[in-house]
């Protein structure tokens, strides 16, 4: 098995409560799903919007959002998969897609030594 | 722990009952607002890490911490407001940038889920 990170990003929720616990549901149904199937190392956290960047030689302070609010990563979670395209597979059941979200799916790098 | 379904909506208006009581009936809007943005916080992480025991006292503390940060930054663009106004009457001339840059009260709030 090897390892991989979900970045959540962007995917704005309805604003109605209905909507909202709706979709928190959607959620935790999809993460039980991935748990009991033991692809989940890590449930990790939410990400605050808002934040930091310190960039160059100058270390320049800058304030966060650093993208568009829809590239905002706002959370992760660590996987455990076959492979890659396994890894998708199971990206794909994620509810962040119905509000326009997407998952970036990275490979953790491993060295064997 | 699984909610009801009706649990979010009847929290809602649970919420925005408590927060007109703060704000003032005519500050309906602003209740409404600030009851959604109160949400999505405690959401985000649940959705990861399941609800806890008693949603209800998270969703009305985390309202209430969100209603006083407004009524703090009202105040404070209030008081900023005085001192511009007696700035301006005294040297006969609005201050530069300043007279329209205050933040506004109320910042649009995003909501992830």
């Amino acid at each position: 098995m090897s390892e991989f990170v979900y970045l959540y990003r962007g995917g704005e929720a309805g604003r109605s409560p209905e909507r909202m616990q709706q979709m928190m549901q959607k959620w935790m149904t999809w993460f039980k799903q991935l748990g009991q199937q033991g692809h989940v190392k890590d449930q990790g956290q939410p990400l605050e919007r808002a934040g930091k960047l310190v960039k160059g030689k100058q270390k320049t302070v800058t304030d966060g959002p650093f993208a568009e609010t829809k590239d905002v990563v706002g959370g992760y979670t660590l996987i455990e998969a076959r492979d890659l395209e396994q890894a998708v597979e199971l990206s794909k059941g994620c509810p962040i897609f119905e509000v326009e979200g997407a998952v970036e799916v990275r490979p953790v790098m491993k060295l064997n030594m | 722990m699984e909610p009801s379904d009706h649990l979010f909506r009847r929290e809602a208006g649970r919420i925005v009952a408590t927060l007109t009581r703060i704000f003032g009936i005519h500050n309906l809007a602003l209740a409404e607002d600030v009851m959604q943005d109160a949400f999505c916080r405690p959401l985000e992480v649940w959705r990861l890490h399941g609800i806890p025991e008693n949603p209800s006292a998270w969703l009305m503390a985390t309202a209430k911490n969100r209603a006083l940060d407004v009524l703090r930054r009202e105040r404070t663009a209030r008081a900023l407001r005085r001192n511009l106004d007696g700035f301006s009457t005294a040297n006969g001339h609005s201050p530069p940038l300043l007279k329209n840059s205050l933040p506004p009260a109320r910042s649009k709030m995003t909501c992830f889920a």
